[in-house]
């Protein structure tokens, strides 16, 4: 029971670190062609086979790794940043400020991020700044939702009105007595996010608007791998267990997190 | 003992926590005659609530009853298959809580909250039941019962609200109700209507009742017998006059001298010291020992036994140095 | 003996419904109430929920403006501008009713009680700042080693004594307490009021003290006012008005706070009504047991019927 619980987190500390210290781990070259061992099944060797062009999958996921995560931490902490923002002075200032916002998240909202990532991908061009702006844009109204949702709920508790009536500032109100008391439901929406973020990511580098070659992706490996699915399914699957097992060790190091949240809030309870 | 509607014997509670299991309830024994009411006083956490939730059979999953028994009209209701105390809520037991917003639900009329239970209960037929639901709203005095019959929850006032749930509580004429907190959440003047209803029902039907409560004015002027906890046990029980004019419990004694009242204007009260023990860190001797002003050594090595009240059947104290204090030797103040 | 607090015939309307085509129904809060509480005193405000006891005390603590009337703090007009407030905010401090909702949960106790001081004076050093925290813990009778716990690891009592710590760092004049103890159980409920008691005493503070409870009211003021509907039905020297009350309204409170064994026949009948449909005439009259035609006709003014002691009532 208490080794389960390990077992996510620890995964997921395990691929961040590969990702970080991957230059410095004992790897393939990640761009060395080498045609004579195109297309080799996972072996003790290629622990993930080889490509089309004989490189070391493995070797490209980790790498991959990098690429993905670093666009996830910045799409995230961009889309998150904004919509906490948005999200707190809408719900605080309410008025026609909230109007605005909440019709703007509104109208997000009825188009699917996918198709609003790749409108923006088009207009902004490719690469891995833009990609972050287009992926933030597609994600920030899911915060500034909930986020307003929270700050209207905790703007009726006495402590706000105290601070106000203390003579705090807007700023001081926002970042110090409201965010803090939002902050877990605000990881949470996070960790969702990150699985979201890194399904655009792969969605958009598989169609080609994301990650440009030869720079490995999860996304694009994946796309990469499906014309030689039939002959060499560790292209495609291998790359794609990778993505589900973190999106997932993500989601459950998330609810860990709330768990012990809850528990300490409890023990103050009887 | 057949005069006794309700007897608690030894009944002891357990709760899993995170930081591990907890008593909140410890060996409470008490009993409620027919046609008397029985104050269960503590402040919060010292176990009256979850002691009221174990004898109606509706404990949270993480706790349960470990011993002890609980004796309704000859039952152990402890014992009792689910489905048989199931038809006893409601019917021989009647429960108010404090909440009354909470109590009700919001998506049914009054009146059919109450029929509900007669049917539940007796299965009367349609006619009778509706009939018998608005005489039950027109014995606890809601006004033109049969046009409020009809009202939803949200068109009543606190008040109504509370005076429709112990309708709810008497529509089958109970012969013990369990009323926890009944008139809390209630303005004061409301507060004592609810009160004097509660009265005159259970004169009318003999009914038992078991009062939770905080509130020392409430027990003085409405209970006749009252039981003190503190901290999840039973500290000292007997007669509201008895107990008030002379406490055998510094604990109670101490709460008595607590409360501000109209004479008391501008005098310092006595507070007690302290706060209550945590239930994952008990004394091993007298849970009060610690806030105690008359603890002796012998407080804090055992729990003291119980010393009864010569002048009241039943009636006693939980203290080593209970006598003295009924002697008038031992003055707290 | 100057006045501290001094209210003139304040009213407040809430518009209840509005949007942005409807007007809504006017909801008349508080309803022309004048009272002074003089500098070192305690004034009691005691009242049913809906009495508008909390309106008037939000209006005081400056968090509302009042629809017309004025209100004076030892002497200066508090007219809604930035420059009022802020020295409003220095000299007078509200004490709320609920030390779980009035406390921020992810500030420790040091922070809780440094923010006032953090906002005011910016200058002070770290040093400074955890000497002043200290010392106002150990006046509040908190041991210095909590500073650094969080609200939910106190106990009620804990809490409201950070409450109070945290009103006194500015050395204010006076404090507003909205129900600071009802929230708490009774053996803490006598310590919170005891340390009001001795703060009241340390710093010859003013207190405007709001409360459904007379016997706390009776406990900790000079001065009561009894308010019905949103208005002042009845005030006094609080001696007076318990033992003399003129009011049929403030006799029910009486009856009401300290019910005798066996009397529990003559509770007041009815409920407030809502401030959406005040009655006509006297507010009171619906429950009033000596209610006359003249009463359902005409409202008694509030007149003096004894040396400092008010009732609005015909028959006083």
């Amino acid at each position: 029971m208490h080794i389960k619980r390990y077992i996510a987190p620890t995964f997921l500390a395990a691929v961040v670190f590969v990702a970080v210290f991957a230059p410095w781990l004992p790897l393939f070259d990640r761009d060395a062609i080498d045609l004579a061992s195109a297309l080799q099944p996972p072996s003790a060797n290629h622990w993930f086979g080889t490509d089309n062009l004989g490189r070391d999958t493995f070797t490209r996921v980790v790498y991959g790794s990098r690429t993905s995560l670093s666009i996830v931490v910045a799409a995230v902490g961009a889309g998150g940043g904004l919509g906490c923002l948005l999200g707190l002075l809408a719900g605080y200032r309410g008025g026609w400020f909230d109007a605005i916002i909440m019709r703007a998240a509104d109208l997000q909202y009825s188009l699917p991020p996918v198709i609003l990532a790749l409108v923006a991908t088009v207009a902004l061009g490719t690469g891995m700044a833009n990609l972050v702006i287009a992926i933030s844009l597609a994600t920030w109204p899911r915060f500034a939702r909930i986020v307003r949702a929270e700050a209207l709920h905790l703007r009726q508790r006495d402590f706000v009105l105290l601070a106000e009536l203390g003579g705090a500032s807007v700023a001081r109100v926002l970042l110090q007595h409201l965010l803090p008391n939002m902050l877990n439901t605000v990881m949470v929406l996070a960790t969702l996010d990150i699985g979201l973020v890194v399904t655009l990511e792969a969605t958009l580098s598989f169609l080609g608007l994301g990650v440009q070659p030869p720079d490995p992706s999860w996304g694009t490996m994946i796309a990469d791998g499906r014309a030689y699915l039939s002959q060499a399914w560790w292209l495609t699957a291998l790359p794609g267990a990778i993505l589900v097992a973190t999106i997932l060790a993500v989601n459950t190091t998330s609810h860990l997190l709330r768990q012990r949240q809850d528990e300490r809030m409890e023990v103050a309870f009887v | 003992m057949s005069s006794f509607a309700l007897a608690v014997k030894h009944l002891s509670v357990d709760v899993a926590t995170p930081s591990g299991v907890i008593r909140p309830v410890d060996d409470v024994s008490f009993s409620v005659r027919a046609g008397r009411t029985l104050a269960l006083v503590g402040e919060s956490g010292s176990g009256k609530s979850i002691t009221c939730l174990s004898l109606l059979r509706v404990l949270p999953p993480s706790a349960s009853v470990v011993a002890g028994e609980v004796v309704f009209e000859g039952m152990n209701l402890l014992g009792l298959p689910a489905e048989a105390m199931s038809r006893l809520r409601g019917s021989k037991i009647g429960t108010v809580l404090q909440d009354p917003h909470a109590s009700l639900d919001p998506l049914f009329t009054v009146g059919d909250q109450v029929r509900e239970i007669i049917d539940y209960q007796q299965a009367p037929g349609r006619a009778v039941s509706r009939q018998r639901s608005v005489d039950a709203l027109r014995r606890v005095h809601i006004p033109a019962p049969e046009q409020r019959y009809a009202s939803y929850p949200h068109q009543f006032s606190g008040g109504m609200r509370q005076r429709a749930a112990i309708a709810m509580a008497v529509a089958c004429n109970p012969s013990l109700l369990i009323a926890d907190e009944p008139t809390t959440a209630l303005d004061v003047t409301i507060r004592l209507q609810v009160m004097r209803l509660l009265a005159e029902l259970q004169a009318e039907h003999r009914m038992a009742m078991l009062f939770v409560t905080h509130d020392l004015h409430v027990v003085r002027s409405f209970c006749d017998d009252v039981a003190v906890m503190y901290a999840g046990r039973i500290v000292e029980q007997g007669p509201v006059e008895q107990v008030f004019a002379a406490p055998a419990h510094p604990y109670t004694a101490a709460l008595i001298d607590a409360i501000p009242t109209l004479a008391k204007r501008r005098t310092r009260l006595t507070a007690i010291d302290g706060q209550p023990p945590s239930f994952t860190a008990l004394p091993s001797g007298c849970r009060f020992a610690p806030r105690c002003p008359a603890a002796q050594p012998q407080c804090v090595a055992q729990y003291p036994s119980w010393q009864a009240r010569p002048t009241a059947e039943g009636s006693g104290a939980a203290c080593w140095r209970a006598t003295e204090m009924l002697d008038g030797r031992l003055n707290i103040q | 003996m100057s006045a501290f607090i001094s209210i003139t015939d304040v009213h407040k309307v809430y518009r209840v419904g509005a949007g942005m085509l409807r007007r809504g129904q006017a909801l008349q809060a508080v309803r022309g109430v004048s009272l002074a509480v003089a500098k070192g005193a305690s004034y009691g405000l005691v009242g049913e929920s809906g009495s508008g006891k909390s309106t008037l005390a939000k209006i005081v603590m400056g968090a509302e403006r009042p629809s017309a009337g004025t209100v004076q703090i030892d002497g200066r007009l508090m007219d809604g501008r930035a420059s009022a407030l802020s020295w409003l905010r220095t000299c007078l401090q509200p004490v709320l009713q609920d030390p779980y909702g009035s406390l921020n949960p992810t500030f420790c106790v040091r922070q809780l009680v440094d923010e006032p001081l953090r906002i005011h004076h910016k200058g002070l050093s770290a040093r400074e700042l955890t000497l002043r925290v200290n010392t106002l813990l150990a006046q509040v009778g908190l041991p210095t080693h909590l500073a650094l716990r969080h609200p939910r690891e106190l106990s009620g009592g804990q809490k409201q004594r950070v409450a109070i710590a945290r009103a006194l760092a500015l050395s204010p004049q006076c404090l507003v307490l909205d129900e600071p103890v009802s929230a708490l159980d009774v053996s803490v409920q006598a310590q919170v009021l005891n340390l009001l008691d001795d703060m009241q005493a340390e710093r010859g503070l003013t207190y405007l003290l709001i409360s459904h409870d007379l016997a706390v009211v009776a406990h900790m003021s000079d001065h009561v006012g009894v308010m019905y509907l949103g208005a002042l039905q009845e005030q006094g020297p609080v001696e007076q008005v318990l033992a003399a009350p003129r009011h049929p309204y403030t006799r029910a409170l009486i009856a009401a706070a300290e019910p005798v064994r066996g009397r529990l026949a003559e509770p007041l009948q009815g409920e407030v009504p809502s401030p959406l449909a005040p009655p006509s005439g006297c507010v009171f009259h619906p429950r009033c047991p000596a209610a006359s035609a003249r009463c359902r006709r005409e409202a008694p003014p509030l007149r003096q019927v004894a040396q400092g002691h008010w009732a609005a009532c015909h028959n006083a």
